[in-house]
């Protein structure tokens, strides 16, 4: 348990406003994480406690965000090792979340994307969704996930080209469609975007 | 992914046999080739990058359920009550 300090309630109120705003992006670096929506919301929530109870030890102005983002990880990593996440899960929520959506013309990119996610090793995953969907430099995702800069940045570039490889191999067929399918479908999105932009 | 993985060997041994190359094989051929996938390849990583940050992004602009405010009112109460 961590002690809060004796604080100025003006300080603390500005901590709390501060923690709000940053739940969407703990909501979504859970989610990211572990696949589970539900499973996601219990760590985030878990976390936010962690970092209100903590909030004497957080250092006003620092990168509150990272602060927060590395109590989420930890907390992710120490749940884990608990075997709160098991193969099994693993299994189900991939299941889940195929079966949640039925509407056939929904893209089926999103799904694709995160069960390779899923498949990832645990560093290199969370490695890429800090840097590449998080907004976190380098060296910001080093000091949260408490390893060297050079670390991290191989960790991406190997998420990334296992990504590339569990996407284009066809791991992933749902609905008949192949993956190749599901490809030209983040290609298509993606032309898309790029054009309305 | 394997022309990833096989680039910079193909590139090295490009440089190594160049010497050895037959006639037959113009080098300009080989190296529109190799582009052209590199250039997929350049497409294919900024397409995934551009969902995985759909991916977060969507969960970001959910609206926050109730319950992550309560629990964190219910926090900041209990800490008043107990100074």
């Amino acid at each position: 348990m961590v002690k809060p300090h004796p604080t100025d309630p003006a300080v603390e109120a500005a901590f709390k406003a501060d923690l709000v705003k940053l739940i969407p992006h703990l909501r979504a670096f859970a989610r990211t994480l572990c696949g589970d929506a539900a499973q996601a919301d219990d760590l985030a929530q878990d976390a936010m406690l962690k970092a209100w109870d903590a909030r004497g030890s957080y250092q006003m102005g620092t990168n509150m965000k990272a602060w927060t983002f590395m109590i989420l990880r930890n907390q992710f990593y120490s749940e884990k090792r608990r075997s709160w996440r098991q193969s099994q899960l693993d299994q189900e929520a991939a299941e889940r979340t195929l079966v949640a959506i039925d509407d056939p013309s929904a893209p089926i990119a999103l799904d694709e994307l995160r069960l390779a996610l899923g498949d990832l090793p645990d560093e290199q995953r969370e490695a890429l969704i800090l840097v590449g969907a998080g907004g976190f430099a380098y060296e910001e995702a080093a000091e949260i996930c408490g390893c060297a800069v050079g670390t991290v940045k191989s960790r991406v570039s190997r998420a990334r080209r296992a990504l590339h490889g569990i996407l284009d191999s066809g791991g992933f067929t749902r609905d008949g469609k192949p993956a190749d399918q599901a490809m030209r479908s983040i290609l298509a999105d993606a032309d898309r975007m790029s054009g309305a932009r | 992914m394997p022309e990833l993985r096989l680039l910079p060997r193909s590139t090295e041994s490009h440089v190594l046999a160049s010497p050895k190359t037959p006639p037959d094989r113009p080098p300009l051929e080989k190296s529109e080739g190799r582009a052209a996938t590199v250039e997929e390849a350049r497409l294919r990583q900024q397409a995934i990058g551009y969902k995985l940050r759909q991916m977060f992004d969507d969960v970001v602009s959910e609206p926050v359920p109730d319950e992550f405010l309560d629990i964190l009112k219910q926090a900041d109460s209990a800490s008043r009550n107990g100074r």
